[in-house]
C-alpha cells in the first residue's frame, strides 16, 4: 500500500476527529445532550485500551496464554466498586476543582505541593516510555503496511513521526488546552476519543471475524483437534504453567484494578471529565462490556496467527499482519486505523493531563521559588502548550532511542506497576481519615523507589543501557539486594516481585508513619471532609451575619493581586465578582469574618481549577489575605457557634452531616420537582401555542371556506344539505347558504334526470368510493342547467352505510361552453387539416413523379456535413451509385465531383464533367437550390445529362465552322491565287532566262573546245558575242533575284494562309491549352482578308504584353472570325450607301486577370430594337441564304460558357458597332 | 435502597474476585473450557452490573430516596 495513500487516510481520519470535536464544542442543544450521555462517558473510558491492548493482547496471548485477560478482568472487578469509590472522587473533584491525580492526592494531604510534585514526577517517569510505546506501535504498523511500497515516498516515511507528533500536539492544544477552564472538561475531545474507541473496537472485531472465519474454515472438530495437538496453540488456551502462572494472573489483576482509576489519563477521563455522577452507573456495565467485546477475538487471532505459520516473535503484529498476508488491503487499512485510534487517544489524553500536572505541580512551584521568573505564572496557557509538545517530543525521542528494546515492550506493565503506587494514598484519601501527608509522602516515595529499583532499573539494564552485573550480584556485591530478588525473595516472577515489595513498603510506610506522627488540625479537617464528602451538598444556602467588620474592597484588592499572578486582570475581576454574586455579597461594603472565610475558600477552589489545589492553597496563604487577628476572630466565631449549640465538634459535624444530607435530598427532590414544573410549564406553553395555532388555522380555514370560489358542501345520505358555503348557494341559485339549507330538501333532485352519469355518481358514493373531478349537469333554482365539477368524499357508518358526503363543487358551465366551441373549432380544424394533408400528399406524390420524371438527377445534400440526405432514381443511374451507397458513403459523392466548391463562388449553374462509379466521364449541367429538407439546411443539386446536347453542339459548331470555311473558301482561293499568279509569271521568266543562259553557256563550252583543239575560233567568238548581246545579261542579273524574292514572298503568303486555315479547321480540343490571343487574331485577320479588304481597312492595335490565357484556340478563332466577317459585312452594307471604304479596328488590352479584345467597325450598326436578340440562336438580319443566325449565338456560348468570359456589344446605327470580349486568364 | 444497590455491587465484586482467581480458574484451565468459563462469568458480572444500574436508575426516577445513609 502506498505510504502517501496511508498518510492521506490518516489525514482524513484526523480531519474527521477535528470536525467531531469542533461540532461538539459549538454547544448546540443536541451536542450538549450527546456529551452528557453516559455512552460517551463509557466509550471515553475505553482510552484504557491503547495500542498495547490492540496489538499487545494478541502478542501476550500467543506468548503467555490467557494471562492478558487479567488486565481487563481486574478493571471489571474494580468497576464494581465505582459507585462507592469513583462517585466520591467525582464529588470531591467538583468541590475542590481537582484537575489531576496529583491534585487529588495533594488536596487530601494538606494540599501538599511536595506530594503533588512527587506524584507528577512518578507519573511522568512511568508514562513517558508508555507514550513511546504508542509511537512505536504506530510507526511499526505503518512500516508493515507499506512494506511493498517502501521505496515510494521516502520523505513521508522519514518524517512520519514528527508529522504525527506535531499533528497530535495541535489537536491536543486545540481541544484540550485552548483556554484555561477551571473545570478542566473538554467535551469535543472526549467525543472524539469516544469515536476513536468505537473505531478501534470495530476494526479489531473485523480482523477477529476474518481470522475466525479462516481458522474454522473447514471441519471445526478437526481444527480443534489440531489446535490442541500443537503445543504453541495449546499454550494459548492456558492461564499459565504452574503456580507462577496464577501468581502472574493475580498480579495482572491487581495492576488492572489500580490502573483503571489511577493511571493519570484514566483518572482524567473517569473523574475530571465526569459531567455527572449519574453517568457512573451506566458506565459500570457499559465499559466492562466494551472490554469484553474487544477481548473476544484476541484468542482466535492469536490461534490463527500461530497455526498459519507466522512466528510467535511477530505475534504483536498478528492483528495487522493477517489481513496484509491475505492481501485484504482495505481491511488492513481499517485495522491500521483502529490501532492508530488506540495509540492516538492514549497519547492525546496522556499528554494533556500530564502537561497540566507538569505545569501546575512542577513549573509553577519553580516560578514561585525563583522570583525573577514569577512573571511566567501569567503565561499558564502557553506553558501548557509547551508542556504538551515537550511530553510528546520526549515520548517520540524515547521511541527513537529505545525502539524495540526490552524496556519498551514491557513498559505497559511497568507503567501499571508505577501507577499502583498511587493506590494506597488515593484509596486512603477517601476511606482512611488517619492517613497523613507525611505518611502518604513516605509511602509513595518508598513504593516508587522500590518500583524503580526492582522493575524499572532491571528493564533498562536488560535493554543494554547499563551493565547487567547489578542484576546478578546486587549493589556492591550484596546479593541480598539484587533488584529482582530483593531480600532473597526468589519465588515470584519479576513483576509480581515488584508489586509485592513496592506495595508492602508503600502501604507499610503510609500506615506506620501516619499512625506514628498523626495529623494536625488542618489535616484532620480535610480528612474528615474527604471521608464524608458524598453526604454533603456543594452549595449550601448562605445566611449572612449582621457583622460587617471586614472591608470587602480591601480584601478584593488582596485577592486580585493573587489572581493577577495567574490570570489577566479582567479575568481575575470576573472571578471575584462572580463569587460575590453567587454568595449575595456583591452589594455589601463590609462582611462578617465567617462570610469572608467562605468567600476566601470559594476563590481558592476556583483558582485550584486552573493551577491545582495545592498551588492555589499556597498562593492564597502566601499573600496573607487572612491577617492573624482575623484568623483568631474566625476561630472564636466558630467556638461561639459550638458553645451555643452545646455539642462537641464531632457531634456537630455528624449533625451537620445529617441535616445537610436531608437538605441535599430535599434539594434534589425540590430540583426534580422544579424540573417537572418547568417541563409542565413548557408543556402548557406548547399547548397554548398549539391552541393559538389551531385558532389561527381555524380562522384561516373559515376564511377560505367563506371566500372560496368553489362551492363547499356537506350533505346527509338522504340528500339534505347540512353545511354549505356562500359559493355553493350562489351556484345553485340561492341567495345565502341558509336559504340553500332550508329550501333544498334533497340535493339529488337538482341533478339532471335521466343521466347515466348521475347514476354512476350515486353508485360510487353509496359504496364509499371517493369522487374526483366528476363533471355532471345540474339544474339550479332558476331552472338554468349548469355544469358542475364535483370532488366528494363519502363517509360511511359502522354498518357500511352512507352517512355523509362532503365535497367541493365548481361551476364549469363557461368552461364547458368554451369546450363545446373548441370542439367545433377542433372539428373544423380537423377537416381543414385532412384537406391540407390530402393536398400535401398529392403535392408530394406530384413532386415525386416530377422528380422521377424530369430526367434530371436530384441529390439533396446536407449543407453542414455534405452527406447525402436523399436522391432520385435518375441520380442513381447518372452517377452509377445506388441510393444507400450515396447516403452512407460520403466519399462516393466527393468522387463524383458534383459538390459546390469554394472556387465556384456564387455560380450555381455550371457545366461539369462528372465521374461515374465506373470511371466514365459525362458532361452535366449542375444547378444548385438552397432548400430546407426535414428541418436541415440543404442543397438540392440538380444534374442534367447534357452529353447529347454537347454532341449536338459540336455538330452545330462544326457545321457553322464548315459554313464559315465555305464562305471564306472563294476569298481564300483568291488570296492564294494572286501570289500563285505572280509566282507563276516569275517562274516563267526565270525559265526563259535560264534557257537563254544555258544556250550561252553551251556556246562558251563549244568555243572552249575549239580553242583547245587549235581551231579557228574567231567566228565562234563573234557568234558568242552576238548571242550575249542579245541576251541582255545585265537585265537578267538584276531581274532574276527580284523574281526569286517575289516568288518566295508569295509562297510565304500562301503558306501563312494555309497555316491559318489549318488552325481554323483543326478539330476542337477537349482540354484547355495556353492561347496567345494576339496570334489567334492575326490568323483570323489573315484568313478573312478577302472578306474585308475590298470594303475596309483593318488596323491591328495589339497589346504585346498580353499574357496567354487558358482556353480553346479553335473556338476562339471561330469567335473572332465571326465578328470580323460580320464587321466586314456591316461595312459592306454601309459602303453601298456611302461608297467609302470602312475601317475595322482590332484592339487587345490586358491586366493580370483578364485579356480584353474589342473589334470595332464603322458599319451600319445594329438597331436598338434588336440589339438584345443578336445572341439568340437563329436570329439574323441577313437575307435568306446569307446567314443561319447561329454565328453570334455560338460566339456567346463559346465566350461565356467555355471560357467564363463576357461579350458585350455597343452599336450606333449608321456609325458602327464594337464587340468587347473579356477573357479571364484562368477561367 | 441505595444501600441495597451498593450491596449488590459489593456482592458482584466479591464474587468476581472469587471466580476470577485461583483456585477456581485453575479448575477449567487448559482448553476451551477456561475461555468459556472466563467469558461466561465476565458476561454474568456485566449483566449483574447492568441490572443494578437499571434498578438504581428506576429508584432515582421514582424519587424514592428512603435510604439509610
Amino acid at each position: 500500500m502506498s505510504p502517501l495513500f496511508i498518510f492521506l487516510s490518516i489525514a482524513v481520519y484526523f480531519i474527521l476527529l477535528f470536525l467531531v470535536a469542533y461540532t461538539v464544542e459549538k454547544e448546540s442543544p443536541w451536542t450538549i445532550r450527546l456529551v452528557r450521555s453516559p455512552l460517551i462517558y463509557s466509550l471515553s473510558l475505553a482510552v484504557y485500551c491503547t495500542s498495547w491492548t490492540y496489538y499487545g493482547s494478541v502478542g501476550k496471548a500467543a506468548s503467555s496464554g490467557l494471562s492478558f485477560l487479567a488486565i481487563y478482568l481486574g478493571p471489571t472487578i474494580m468497576i464494581c466498586l465505582w459507585w462507592i469509590v469513583l462517585r466520591r472522587m467525582v464529588i470531591i473533584k467538583d468541590k475542590y476543582r481537582i484537575t489531576s491525580i496529583a491534585d487529588f492526592i495533594s488536596a487530601r494531604y494538606k494540599k501538599s505541593q511536595g506530594l503533588a510534585a512527587l506524584v507528577t514526577l512518578m507519573a511522568l517517569i512511568g508514562s513517558m516510555p508508555y507514550i513511546a510505546l504508542q509511537f512505536e506501535a504506530v510507526k511499526s504498523t505503518f512500516i508493515l503496511l507499506i512494506k511493498a511500497d517502501a521505496s515510494e515516498n521516502t520523505w513521508i516515511m522519514d518524517h512520519f513521526g514528527p508529522i504525527i507528533v506535531l499533528t497530535m500536539t495541535f489537536f491536543t492544544v486545540m481541544f484540550g488546552a485552548r483556554k484555561l477552564d477551571p473545570t478542566e472538561r473538554h467535551r469535543g475531545m472526549m467525543t472524539a476519543i469516544a469515536l476513536e474507541s468505537v473505531i478501534k473496537l470495530l476494526a479489531f472485531s473485523a480482523c477477529g471475524i476474518f481470522a475466525t472465519y479462516y481458522l474454522f474454515h473447514g471441519h471445526s472438530e478437526d481444527v480443534l483437534h489440531s489446535l490442541f495437538a500443537n503445543p504453541a496453540t495449546a499454550a494459548v488456551l492456558r492461564i499459565g504453567d504452574g503456580e507462577n502462572g496464577y501468581i502472574t494472573w493475580s498480579t495482572f489483576m491487581i495492576l488492572g484494578m489500580s490502573a483503571i482509576l489511577f493511571l493519570p489519563r484514566q483518572f482524567h477521563v473517569a473523574v475530571v471529565e465526569n459531567s455527572s455522577v449519574q453517568n457512573i452507573l451506566p458506565a459500570m456495565w457499559q465499559f466492562p462490556l466494551y472490554m469484553l467485546l474487544i477481548n473476544i477475538f484476541v484468542v482466535p487471532i492469536a490461534l490463527y496467527g500461530i497455526s498459519s505459520g507466522i512466528p510467535i516473535d511477530l505475534a504483536d503484529t498478528y492483528v495487522l499482519r493477517i489481513p496484509v498476508t491475505h492481501g485484504k488491503t482495505w481491511l488492513a487499512l481499517f485495522v491500521f486505523l483502529g490501532g492508530f485510534s488506540a495509540a492516538t487517544s492514549m497519547i492525546i489524553i496522556a499528554s494533556m493531563t500530564m502537561s497540566t500536572m507538569l505545569v501546575n505541580h512542577l513549573l509553577l512551584p519553580l516560578f514561585n521559588v525563583l522570583r525573577p521568573l514569577a512573571f511566567m505564572r501569567r503565561y499558564l496557557l502557553g506553558w501548557r502548550w509547551i508542556g504538551i509538545l515537550f511530553i510528546l517530543s520526549v515520548g517520540y525521542w524515547f521511541q527513537i532511542e529505545l525502539g524495540q528494546s526490552y524496556a519498551l515492550v514491557n513498559m505497559g506493565l511497568i507503567s501499571f506497576a508505577a501507577v499502583l503506587q498511587f493506590a494506597p494514598a488515593a484509596i486512603g484519601a477517601i476511606f482512611w481519615s488517619a492517613g497523613s501527608k507525611l505518611g502518604a509522602l513516605s509511602g509513595l516515595s518508598s513504593g516508587f523507589f522500590v518500583w524503580f529499583y526492582t522493575l524499572m532499573l532491571p528493564a533498562f539494564l536488560k535493554s543494554g543501557l547499563m551493565s547487567s552485573s547489578l542484576l546478578e550480584n546486587g549493589p556492591w556485591g550484596i546479593r541480598f539486594l539484587r533488584p529482582e530478588h530483593l531480600f532473597g525473595l526468589d519465588a515470584l516472577p519479576a513483576l509480581s516481585h515488584t508489586v509485592f515489595w513496592s506495595l508492602l513498603f508503600n502501604i507499610g510506610a503510609f500506615v506506620l508513619i501516619s499512625l506514628l506522627f498523626g495529623q494536625n488540625e488542618e489535616e484532620r479537617n480535610i480528612a474528615h471532609d474527604f471521608r464524608s464528602i458524598s453526604l454533603r451538598k456543594k452549595n449550601v444556602p448562605q445566611e449572612h451575619s449582621e457583622d460587617d467588620s471586614i472591608d470587602i474592597d480591601q480584601k478584593k484588592e488582596a485577592l486580585l493581586s493573587v489572581l493577577n499572578d495567574y490570570f489577566p486582570p479582567e479575568k481575575s475581576m470576573e472571578v471575584i465578582n462572580t463569587k460575590l454574586i453567587e454568595m449575595s455579597l456583591h452589594a455589601r461594603k463590609g462582611i462578617s469574618i465567617i462570610d469572608f472565610s467562605e468567600f476566601h475558600r470559594g476563590i481558592e477552589i476556583v483558582l485550584a481549577g486552573s493551577i491545582g489545589a495545592a498551588m492555589a492553597h499556597r498562593a492564597l496563604n502566601r499573600e496573607n489575605v487572612f491577617a492573624r487577628e482575623e484568623k483568631n476572630r474566625l476561630s472564636k466565631a466558630y467556638a461561639e457557634i459550638l458553645s451555643r449549640l452545646n455539642v462537641s465538634p464531632q457531634e456537630l459535624a455528624e449533625k451537620i452531616d445529617f441535616y445537610r444530607e436531608r437538605e441535599q435530598l430535599l434539594t434534589t427532590h425540590g430540583q426534580e420537582l422544579e424540573q417537572r414544573i418547568r417541563e409542565k410549564e413548557q408543556e402548557i406553553e406548547a399547548r397554548t401555542q398549539v391552541e393559538k395555532a389551531l385558532k389561527e388555522a381555524e380562522y384561516q380555514y373559515r376564511s377560505i371556506f367563506n371566500n372560496a370560489l368553489e362551492g363547499i358542501f356537506q350533505a346527509s345520505a338522504d340528500g339534505k344539505i347540512l353545511t354549505a358555503n356562500p359559493a355553493m348557494a350562489t351556484i345553485l341559485g340561492y341567495s345565502t347558504p341558509a336559504a340553500l339549507i332550508k329550501e333544498v330538501v334533497d340535493i339529488r333532485t337538482h341533478f339532471k334526470t335521466g343521466s347515466a352519469r348521475r347514476d354512476r355518481l350515486f353508485r360510487r358514493l353509496i359504496v364509499g368510493k371517493n369522487v374526483e373531478n366528476f363533471e355532471i349537469q345540474v339544474v339550479n333554482a332558476s331552472g338554468k342547467v349548469l355544469w358542475l365539477n364535483i370532488n366528494a368524499r363519502p363517509s360511511l357508518d359502522a354498518q357500511g352505510r352512507l352517512k355523509l358526503v362532503e365535497g367541493i363543487a365548481e361551476d364549469i358551465t363557461k368552461r364547458k361552453e368554451a369546450e363545446e366551441k373548441l370542439n367545433l373549432y377542433h372539428d373544423k380544424l380537423e377537416e381543414t387539416v385532412q384537406l391540407r394533408t390530402a393536398e400535401v400528399l398529392e403535392n408530394q406524390a406530384f413532386l415525386q413523379e416530377v422528380l422521377e420524371g424530369i430526367l434530371a438527377a436530384v441529390i439533396v445534400v446536407d449543407q453542414d456535413t455534405q452527406g447525402v440526405l436523399d436522391c432520385n432514381s435518375i441520380a442513381e443511374k447518372l452517377l452509377g451509385y445506388d441510393k444507400a451507397t450515396l447516403t452512407r458513403d460520403k466519399n462516393a459523392l466527393l468522387k463524383t465531383n458534383i459538390l459546390q466548391k469554394a472556387n465556384d463562388g456564387q455560380v450555381l449553374d455550371r457545366e461539369l464533367i462528372v465521374e461515374r462509379q465506373n470511371g466514365e466521364l459525362i458532361p452535366v449541367l449542375r444547378n444548385i437550390l438552397f432548400v430546407t429538407y426535414k428541418g436541415l439546411s440543404a442543397q438540392a443539386i440538380i444534374l442534367f445529362d447534357i452529353a447529347e446536347r454537347k454532341a449536338l453542339e459540336r455538330q452545330v459548331n462544326m457545321s457553322q465552322k464548315l459554313q464559315s470555311i465555305g464562305q471564306l473558301a472563294s476569298g481564300i482561293a483568291h488570296e492564294i491565287n494572286t501570289p500563285i499568279q505572280y509566282i507563276g509569271s516569275n517562274i516563267s521568266f526565270l525559265s526563259e532566262s535560264f534557257n537563254q543562259l544555258f544556250e550561252t553557256n553551251n556556246l562558251y563550252k563549244a568555243l572552249m573546245e575549239r580553242a583547245k583543239s587549235g581551231e579557228d575560233i574567231s567566228k565562234d567568238m563573234e557568234e558568242v558575242a552576238r548571242h550575249t548581246e542579245a541576251l541582255d545579261l545585265e537585265f537578267l542579273m538584276e531581274e532574276i533575284p527580284h523574281a526569286v524574292n517575289e516568288s518566295l514572298s508569295g509562297i510565304n503568303q500562301v503558306s501563312s494562309i494555309i497555316k491559318a486555315m489549318k488552325q481554323f479547321a483543326h478539330p476542337e480540343q477537349e482540354n484547355l491549352t495556353q492561347v496567345d490571343i494576339n496570334k489567334t487574331l492575326e490568323q483570323t485577320v489573315t484568313i478573312s482578308k478577302n472578306e474585308w479588304k475590298y470594303v475596309a481597312d483593318l488596323q491591328l492595335d495589339l497589346d504585346r504584353t498580353n499574357p496567354e490565357i487558358a482556353g480553346y484556340p479553335g473556338p476562339l478563332n471561330q469567335v473572332f472570325l465571326i465578328l470580323v466577317i460580320n464587321a466586314a459585312h456591316a461595312i459592306g452594307e454601309q459602303n453601298e450607301k456611302s461608297n467609302q471604304k470602312g475601317q475595322i479596328i482590332i484592339r487587345t488590352r490586358s491586366n493580370a486577370s483578364d485579356v480584353t479584345v474589342s473589334i470595332s467597325d464603322t458599319g451600319c450598326g445594329i438597331p436598338e430594337t434588336i440589339i438584345e436578340k443578336i445572341f439568340d440562336p437563329f436570329f439574323t438580319t441577313k437575307a435568306v441564304g446569307k446567314g443561319t443566325g447561329q454565328g453570334l449565338s455560338i460566339a456567346y456560348s463559346i465566350i461565356t460558357e467555355k471560357h467564363r468570359g463576357t461579350i458585350e456589344v455597343e452599336s450606333i446605327v449608321g456609325k458602327g458597332t464594337t464587340f468587347t470580349i473579356r477573357l479571364p486568364v484562368k477561367p | 435502597m441505595i444501600l441495597e444497590g451498593r450491596s449488590i455491587a459489593l456482592i458482584i465484586f466479591a464474587a468476581s474476585l472469587l471466580f476470577f482467581n485461583w483456585p477456581l480458574v485453575s479448575i477449567a484451565d487448559g482448553g476451551l473450557g477456561i475461555i468459556l468459563y472466563l467469558f461466561f462469568f465476565w458476561a454474568i458480572a456485566i449483566a449483574g452490573l447492568r441490572h443494578n444500574c437499571r434498578r438504581e436508575k428506576k429508584i432515582q426516577e421514582n424519587g424514592n430516596e428512603g435510604d439509610d445513609r
